[in-house]
């Protein structure tokens, strides 16, 4: 199954992130950074495509000056 | 008996909440924040995290990710200082400043990296802001004041300091050692673009916790670099906030204790710890005042202060009468300079200094008449 990843620069920012998507009401996990997409900060937040609007989630992050990279993973 | 009346060196007792915060830490998830994902960790990040949160909302600082972490106001301060000033900026700071700030400007100074200049204050210790601003050149870069003095509790006018400050495109950093916690500080409203705080006197965490609050736009180079367990596949230090001025493990059971101070005094309401320590100290300046051989610096009673009273007793010496005071009563205060030889010059108490007495919220009325009673048997 296919998710997003969201990938920040450091820890602060993915609890950031993750304070500002939950006070939207976004489901998400958050996992330790899959390897092979990056070796930035130890913490990601992963959304199943079914519940991610990329607008919505960027809109806020961006409001928030928050630098995020956006990957997608599949996992078996 | 035992009265503790030395807070502004270390505020003691400690609230129980930030004992049993700092006890579950160690004894329930102890992980490093942010270094590993597992739920340790991530739940220890988190506490780290709520931590910056709170400090941004108490200081009304622009951005949490801005709340750094260091050991303590010396830290913050050298921090901000060395990474900020380049060749050729001049400074300038007031003559009630501690130690923290003079030392690392003299370096600078000496070093022939900055100009320097010290504006005299008044014998109650408050800075004259005509004076500040006719201190003023072409190349000053910043301007330094102590929020509410360690020596005599007198609290200069931040707020107009960083209006002018701000007028001349100058940058304006607050040391709030002293004040944090216990004076409202705004970091938007009262012009401060940089606020270096400690946590363990009126914030009640515990010692070795400090900080920085620093405006958005503001680029302070790192004095550390190393691990920050972030960018890791690249060999040079990050220079995004907070992770830049962050270099190495934090001291988490250090700011999940200063989480739980500030709860606490949230919880009990700024307001009503200030409005109490107020009515304490000016009690306590009240009585003082009636004793006849007592000489007293600082604000007169009736001027707001932080709880802060400095005294000498007329033919004796302060260190003297600190020792005949923990000694035979078991009051614990503060003799000699508190490491503010300027602001002992400026109140004239320069060499020998004066005896500190310093409140917290857990000073009680019982304690300060026993201390009263004490002072008066000093001759």
């Amino acid at each position: 199954m296919k998710y997003f990843i969201l990938i920040f620069e450091s820890t602060h920012h993915a609890l950031k992130s993750e304070k500002l998507l939950t006070g939207l009401g976004i489901k998400f996990d958050i996992i330790p950074t899959p390897k092979e997409i990056s070796s930035d900060c130890g913490m990601s937040i992963r959304i199943n495509p079914a519940l991610f609007d990329e607008q919505i989630v960027s809109s806020i992050l961006n409001k928030n000056n928050i630098t995020f990279y956006l990957h997608e993973k599949v996992y078996k | 008996m035992n009265i503790y009346l030395d807070n502004s060196a270390t505020s003691w007792p400690k609230p129980p909440n930030v004992i049993e915060a700092i006890t579950s830490y160690m004894t329930d998830f102890g992980a490093s924040p942010g270094r590993s994902g597992h739920h340790f960790s991530v739940k220890a990040a988190k506490e780290v995290f709520e931590t910056r949160e709170l400090l941004a909302s108490l200081f009304n600082a622009p951005s949490s990710d801005r709340v750094i972490f260091t050991a303590n106001a010396t830290q913050a301060i050298n921090t901000a200082l060395f990474g900020l000033l380049k060749k050729g900026d001049h400074v300038i700071i007031s003559h009630m400043e501690h130690n923290s700030v003079i030392r690392p400007l003299r370096h600078l100074e000496q070093n022939g990296i900055i100009e320097l200049s010290i504006i005299d204050c008044d014998r109650e210790g408050y800075i004259n802001p005509e004076t500040l601003k006719n201190s003023f050149k072409s190349n000053t870069k910043l301007v330094v004041t102590i929020h509410g003095s360690n020596v005599t509790g007198t609290i200069q006018p931040i707020k107009q300091i960083g209006e002018i400050c701000k007028s001349k495109n100058i940058l304006y950093m607050v040391d709030a050692s002293q004040s944090a916690g216990i004076l409202p500080i705004d970091l938007q409203n009262d012009n401060i673009d940089i606020l270096a705080f400690t946590g363990h006197k009126e914030l009640y965490g515990p010692t070795g916790i400090g900080g920085l609050c620093i405006k958005n736009d503001i680029q302070i180079e790192s004095l550390l670099h190393g691990g920050t367990g972030s960018k890791s596949e690249i060999e040079t230090h990050p220079l995004f906030y907070p992770d830049s001025l962050e270099a190495g493990t934090l001291n988490t059971a250090g700011i999940i204790g200063l989480k739980a101070g500030v709860q606490y005094i949230l919880d009990q309401g700024m307001d009503n710890i200030l409005k109490k320590q107020i009515q304490l100290t000016d009690y306590f300046l009240s009585k003082l005042k009636e004793i006849d051989n007592i000489i007293l610096y600082g604000p007169d009673l009736g001027e707001v202060r932080i709880p802060i009273i400095s005294l000498n007793i007329k033919n004796s010496m302060p260190s003297d009468v600190a020792f005949i005071l923990d000694k035979e009563y078991g009051i614990m205060t503060r003799a000699g300079l508190h490491c503010s030889p300027l602001a002992h010059k400026t109140i004239g108490t320069f060499p020998h200094g004066a005896v500190r007495f310093s409140l917290s919220c857990f000073t009680t009325e019982e304690e300060i008449n026993y201390t009263i009673d004490k002072i008066k048997k000093i001759r």
